[in-house]
């Protein structure tokens, strides 16, 4: 039993911040990657799920295509296909790498998801909102940055960051381009030496409950602040009543 | 999310309206992945030389694993090395470039050469006639076998395996070899298991899933290293040599592959990177030079 | 024009293509029983199997699939002696059954990769459920308990139905979702249409090609399970409003 813990302790660091030269790496990477896809995928959905409420039908028929596809392929195809695509091809100045081509499917795949959920928020806007705005004035962008986005995005913030830890756990299949994340960590630490072939339960329980102590966590965080954010809500309509 | 606001009486026809918007929207999906992949498809590379684009830039891009010891792979400091490595570095030199290393995987290590991706690649790599269709090959750098990695105690010979079920890696040329050398003796089809990762393959063997698990022998070799439960059966079903992958029909690049090759045979630079690895004393495996670089004069 | 798909590996990709399908519809249907169940015994009011539930719950969907079926197929067998492994995962009458079944060569990988896929997808389902649940007007339950009704009479006509009405949409993307990850069963060797794509590529060595057919394959099965679950949704709608008595 003292083995494993010894070698759980000495592999530990590999698993939370990467192997030597593969750094960051291990959990580290896992939620750089996470924040990358989500973050950068955000911006891409706010786009795309607006366009979805376009008047232009071909726009969002564009729109509903992007989502429609993105979502339709499991990530772990997508990877493999846009790494083929990207190849060591130079995008913007950076040769192209693993880690490149993984960003750029993870942030296609999140935004999918995301733009999904900002359009059905979008539409969920009460029409009397929207009208009382027009009303006051006004233009159609100043209605739709102003009112509906926010109003989308409030309502939808619980399904967006459930999104976001969904996404954090999704990394895990970079593995198949060998991307140094916590899953592939744990890959490298169990073939670095023959000897190892005893620690696979240790180790894969111990990755287990990385992903699990950070997507609960998460979870937990983000269910406290959105109780907060209701109780904000309610002074806040209040204030305005008063 | 949505279902709440969905609740409510009399929205069937109102719902297979939206199933059948669903639909067209599926249908558009599926277009639009299909002329990605027509589009993608039109832009395949041109006619130019790679030597003409290796010359320009003074750059060769090699195609490289790192998930191959002792061929390449990546060390606990997080260094590339390997006798590939060590073999795209002597070929840069030679042919007067600045080496770019590009990580290649088994899939990857043959369309990457198909699209222009890398100008070699170093990794590894069997000369089949199958593979010779798509990328051609330089001359014979590396000789190896394939045999079976087993449970030690089990068997002492590849030909007890015949009515077994064996291991492979997905795609790999083990895979017809041992099929037509079980037809040559007269066994029955075999069973032949295909992984995607060797770890996962060991993981079999060392389970008792499978009875034995076929790979180049440098490659068993180095994942059975000290490990004494397991042993590498003697000779092999698949006797294989090693080429450096190029683009198909490019033969001024590959005149010009094949003759640093022949340089650094004769000037003892392989030799010095095969002692390194496989007969030295600070040998990974020990793997005897069963061949030599033809030389032409 | 289509010179790269030989019989060979059109082979390939129909066997993946059914394996495919075949994981899917026995994760899907195993992972709603088993969702409903666990998310009903969250409502109940015996403390440890609620708490029991909850824990099932988050432990088995904040832990990525991929982890779980690598688990249960390459590090679970180690926990057993190495000389009787063989005996209780890969050689005895219950997996050579299976084997000659299915035609797998190695029936207890996909074994794995299922109780991996169940228990994650699973967990999602049951907190859907639950969710579902709570949608439902608690004068519902109060009136029909009042009328009589059991506590069986009331889950099997009231929350059953209810629930799984209520979350339908949301369990319609949760078990696309799960369609989608049995991709991740190649890595434990299950010749699914992901293994298939990757054998053809490695054999023919046009990449691209096989990818995107691959990902027009896994469209069209999302599409069709789309439609279909939309068809079921549209079924428990239609049928609102009709009590049963029990």
């Amino acid at each position: 039993m003292s083995e494993q813990a010894d070698f759980l302790l000495r592999n530990l660091p590999n698993l939370l911040i990467g192997l030597p030269g593969h750094r960051p790496g291990g959990l580290l990477m896992s939620l750089l990657l996470a924040v990358v896809g989500v973050g950068i995928g955000f911006a891409v959905a706010i786009v795309v799920g607006s366009a979805h409420t376009s008047r232009s039908r071909a726009v969002r028929w564009v729109a509903a295509g992007y989502v429609q596809v993105f979502r339709g392929v499991p990530l772990i195809l997508l990877l493999l296909i846009v790494h083929q695509l990207l190849g060591s091809a130079t995008v913007l100045g950076v040769v192209s790498t693993p880690l490149l081509s993984a960003f750029i499917a993870l942030v296609l795949y999140s935004s999918s998801y995301q733009a999904d959920i900002i359009y059905t928020g979008l539409r969920t806007v009460p029409t009397n909102l929207v009208d009382d705005a027009r009303l006051m004035g006004s233009t159609r962008w100043e209605v739709y940055g102003h009112t509906k986005l926010p109003y989308s995005l409030r309502v939808m913030q619980p399904a967006l960051t459930g999104q976001a830890i969904t996404l954090f756990k999704d990394t895990s299949v970079v593995v198949i381009l060998g991307v140094a994340d916590l899953t592939t960590s744990a890959r490298i630490v169990l073939g670095s030496d023959v000897t190892n072939a005893p620690y696979w339960v240790a180790t894969y329980l111990t990755v287990g409950l990385l992903y699990f102590v950070v997507a609960f966590g998460l979870s937990r965080v983000a269910r406290r602040g959105e109780k907060r954010l209701q109780r904000a809500d309610l002074v806040h309509s209040l204030a305005k009543l008063g | 999310m949505r279902w709440p606001l969905r609740r409510g009486r009399g929205h069937s026809a109102w719902r297979q309206g939206r199933a059948r918007r669903r639909w067209c929207l599926w249908v558009a999906a599926l277009a639009v992945t299909s002329l990605a992949a027509a589009c993608s498809n039109d832009s395949e590379s041109g006619a130019a030389s790679t030597l003409d684009t290796v010359r320009e830039t003074g750059q060769v891009r090699v195609g490289v694993r790192n998930d191959n010891p002792p061929m390449s792979f990546i060390d606990g400091a997080g260094a590339w090395i390997g006798f590939d490595i060590d073999l795209a570095n002597a070929m840069a030199d030679q042919l007067r470039s600045e080496l770019v290393l590009v990580p290649v995987t088994s899939t990857t290590r043959i369309s990457f050469l198909q699209e222009g991706r890398v100008d070699m690649t170093i990794a590894s790599m069997n000369h089949t006639r199958a593979r010779d269709e798509s990328i051609d090959f330089s001359i014979t750098y590396f000789w190896d076998n394939q045999s079976f990695l087993v449970r030690a105690g089990t068997y002492s010979s590849i030909d007890e395996l015949i009515g077994q079920r064996v291991a492979a890696n997905a795609g790999s040329s083990a895979i017809p070899s041992w099929e037509d050398y079980v037809a040559e003796r007269g066994g029955s089809a075999p069973e032949i298991v295909q992984f995607d990762d060797k770890l996962a393959a060991m993981q079999a063997l060392r389970d008792g899933a499978v009875e034995g698990y076929s790979e180049d022998n440098v490659t068993l070799l180095s994942l059975a290293a000290g490990d004494p439960d397991l042993t590498l059966l003697p000779g092999g079903h698949n006797p294989v040599q090693f080429g450096i992958g190029m683009p198909e029909n490019d033969s001024a690049w590959r005149d010009q592959v094949n003759v640093a090759l022949q340089e650094l045979w004769i000037d003892g630079t392989y030799a010095a990177i095969y002692d390194r690895w496989f007969e030295g004393p600070d040998r990974i495996i020990d793997l005897p030079l069963d061949g030599e670089i033809e030389v032409w004069p | 024009m289509i010179d790269w798909l030989t019989p060979e590996t059109l082979n390939l990709l129909a066997h993946g293509v059914a394996v495919t399908i075949v994981l899917t519809l026995i994760t899907s249907a195993s992972s709603f029983v088993v969702g409903v169940v666990i998310g009903t015994l969250r409502l109940t009011d015996n403390r440890p199997l609620r708490l029991g539930a909850g824990a099932f719950v988050e432990v088995f969907r904040n832990i990525p699939a991929l982890i779980q079926i690598i688990f249960w197929a390459f590090a679970f067998p180690s926990l057993f002696p190495q000389a009787a492994r063989q005996a209780i995962f890969f050689d005895n009458a219950v997996v050579n059954w299976l084997g000659a079944v299915t035609g797998l060569s190695l029936p207890y990988y996909a074994v794995a990769a299922c109780i991996g896929l169940v228990l994650n997808t699973s967990a999602h389902l049951a907190e859907l459920f639950r969710a579902g649940v709570g949608t439902i007007p608690k004068e519902h339950v109060d009136a029909a308990r009042t009328l009589g009704a059991g506590r069986r009479a009331v889950f099997w006509a009231i929350l059953l139905p209810g629930g799984v009405r209520a979350a339908f949409p949301a369990i319609t993307t949760r078990l696309i979702h799960n369609m989608k990850n049995t991709a991740l069963v190649s890595f434990v060797a299950v010749p699914d249409l992901f293994h298939a794509v990757q054998g053809s590529i490695t054999r023919s060595f046009r990449a691209i090609e096989f990818l995107t057919l691959a990902a027009v394959l896994y469209l069209l099965l999302a599409a069709a399970m789309s439609v279909l679950l939309r068809q079921i949704d549209i079924r428990l709608h239609r049928g609102r409003g009709r009590v049963r008595t029990g």
